[in-house]
């Protein structure tokens, strides 16, 4: 699979953005400008950038071969992928902006009671992008390893070591300006995919379905659901977690402190929405023009007549057919980028977590040194790096698709349900917010652990304890019943507090 | 909080428009899943016409829907005084 061509654009690639990091860390000397980049992104710079962090090699990869191998049911995901935005921009972009300084975790501790709600919130973060990381590093070392023929230790190595120096040496700016450059190199790789795709249809894609159809060997049904989903309840509750958990993704949240104003937040989601909505267009075409073109390329499959490299390969095979092997080095090169740019965009806000929550805010009380703070998110980042490359290792023969279930599901039953109340209800609670959180998050991993991904995949029992891999439909209400209940019910003296605050707290969220 | 009407009324004219695109859009993208199955029962997968599969055309169909729910939302948002202005009035008013 591998070419020059790839090696030589992976590279160039390499060199653009190590320098970028140099640039950007001679503009980077203040928590500010480390966390959130001083707030001088600009709104549509920010769009690309969150584009780039939520597409990932995973959505590129994974979702076009879902679609190659089940047809119809693939699009659940996109349009699982897609929905978060707008409901982001609607609910979060004005408010969030206008609470936090650098993370999420500000909002809550304007709200609630400080150490809490910061331990609380900054425990689940690095949770998630612990989990986030796991999925990446072990799809990053597969993928690497079949790109580029690299041994899978060595994939690791490369990716933590670059993201490492990214956020380490450029902070927000640099990690910001890698996912922008990223997101428009696979936006660009994708529409040249699926414009190359419609041009061997003539434009017309209504041929272009009916091939499909009649190459795949489940023929029309691949149009229709059921393919991958036997029940409607599976559908609604990926559709539950997806939607959610796009909301409580701690790095994604983050991302909307780098912007000067509120307006320009508004309009970071927005141009979000859109490019995101375009990238999951564009793989409906390349993921039934997959179907439609590599089936009827034979030297692609194997003798026991899987493809080569398994489902995830489908999108750079396709390359392949359809521009030949420039296109294929620079799909592979953009694969590639793409785990670099996530990756950097966790540790940003795994290192926040832990030098500005616990560090700074929690140990310190607000009162760090400056300089001390930074070592710490230095030391922070590069510890999450060694962490990435050991989980890496360790879930190495694991099954991907069930680790990249639960970062999805954690963040919907833990941040998303705190949040949202944190920001429109008057009644949430230091005390309701924290055991809802806890309650998302213990149930969370339990119906993961015994469901089909880990229990029957991982454990290799004959059947699961519960029927789902995605369980957010059970465990989101879970945490929102569990904050009502403690809320309603708490009569302590800081719950008073929490209620008073709240009035004051929606004025400022509503003033820019 | 300032004891101010129209600050109240601001923030309350902002949480329901909120509410009802939330609302709309959650229910575009549930019923995108609840109802595909029904219209393919009626309509077929659409293959057969040589048209866009039904569900395909639903996918986009939503995509569109949803910026298109943004952008009406921006435009409604930006019809209402915003909360500077209201607290800008209330200070020049002594409040």
């Amino acid at each position: 699979m591998v070419t020059n061509k790839s090696i030589a654009l992976f590279l160039f690639f390499v060199f653009v953005t190590l320098y970028i990091s140099y640039w950007a860390s001679k503009r980077t000397r203040t928590r500010a400008e480390f966390y959130s980049a001083g707030g001088k992104i600009s709104g549509f710079q920010n769009g690309m950038a969150i584009a780039g962090d939520f597409m990932s090699a995973a959505s590129f990869l994974g979702i076009t071969g879902l679609m190659y191998s089940f047809g119809y049911d693939g699009l659940i995901f996109a349009a699982g992928a897609v929905v978060g935005w707008p409901l982001m921009m609607i609910l979060f972009a004005e408010r969030l902006h206008n609470l936090g300084t650098y993370n999420f975790s500000d909002v809550l501790a304007l709200r609630l009671e400080e150490t809490r709600a910061r331990l609380s919130a900054s425990t689940s973060s690095i949770v998630i992008v612990i989990l986030y990381l796991i999925a990446q590093m072990v799809g990053a070392g597969k993928l690497i390893e079949l790109l580029f023929g690299l041994p899978y230790e060595y994939a690791l190595a490369i990716v933590a070591a670059l993201s490492i120096t990214y956020v380490s040496v450029g902070g927000m700016l640099a990690t910001t300006w890698v996912q922008i450059i990223k997101a428009g190199l696979l936006l660009l790789a994708v529409a040249i995919m699926a414009f190359l795709v419609l041009y061997q249809f003539d434009f017309d894609f209504a041929q272009l379905f009916t091939v499909a159809a009649t190459r795949h060997a489940k023929g029309d049904a691949i149009l229709m659901p059921g393919g991958l989903f036997k029940d409607q309840v599976q559908v609604v509750t990926i559709l539950v977690s997806m939607a959610f958990g796009t909301l409580g993704l701690p790095h994604i949240l983050m991302r909307l402190f780098t912007v000067p104003d509120t307006r320009e937040s508004l309009k970071s989601a927005f141009f979000a929405s859109g490019i995101i909505s375009l990238f999951f267009v564009f793989l409906v075409i390349i993921g039934f023009g997959s179907i439609a073109l590599l089936l009827a390329q034979p030297e692609l499959f194997t003798d026991n007549g899987t493809i080569i490299g398994g489902p995830n390969m489908v999108p750079i095979h396709l390359a392949g057919i359809v521009g030949g092997d420039w296109l294929i080095g620079f799909v592979s090169a953009v694969a590639f980028a793409t785990i670099l740019a996530v990756v950097s965009g966790l540790l940003v806000a795994g290192s926040a977590a832990v030098s500005h929550d616990i560090y700074a805010r929690i140990v310190h009380t607000g009162t760090s040194n400056r300089e001390k703070e930074l070592r710490i998110t230095r030391i922070t980042t590069i510890s999450l790096g060694i962490i990435s490359i050991l989980l890496g290792k360790a879930f190495q023969h694991h099954n991907v698709a069930a680790i990249a279930a639960l970062p999805m599901v954690v963040a919907a039953s833990t941040n998303f349900p705190v949040l949202i109340l944190a920001l429109y209800w008057r009644n949430l609670t230091t005390r309701g917010a924290i055991m809802g959180a806890a309650a998302g998050l213990v149930s969370s991993v339990v119906l993961i652990v015994i469901g089909p991904g880990v229990w029957q995949k991982i454990f290799g029992f004959p059947e699961a304890l519960f029927p789902y891999d995605y369980p957010g439909l059970f465990t989101v209400p879970v945490a929102f019943v569990t904050c009502w209940i403690i809320s309603t019910t708490d009569r302590s003296a800081r719950a008073e507090q929490d209620r008073c605050g709240y009035a004051e707290l929606v004025v400022k969220a509503e003033s820019d | 909080m300032p004891d101010d009407k129209s600050i109240h009324e601001t923030i309350r004219a902002r949480n329901r428009i909120r509410l009802i695109m939330s609302l709309a859009i959650l229910f575009c993208y549930f019923g995108f899943s609840f109802g595909w199955s029904s219209l393919h029962d009626l309509f077929g997968s659409g293959i057969d016409q040589q048209a866009v599969p039904v569900g395909i055309f639903l996918f986009f169909g939503l995509v569109g829907m949803f910026l298109l729910f943004e952008i009406v939302y921006l435009i409604m948002l930006y019809r209402i005084p915003s909360l500077n202005s209201e607290l800008q009035t209330g200070r020049q008013d002594g409040h």
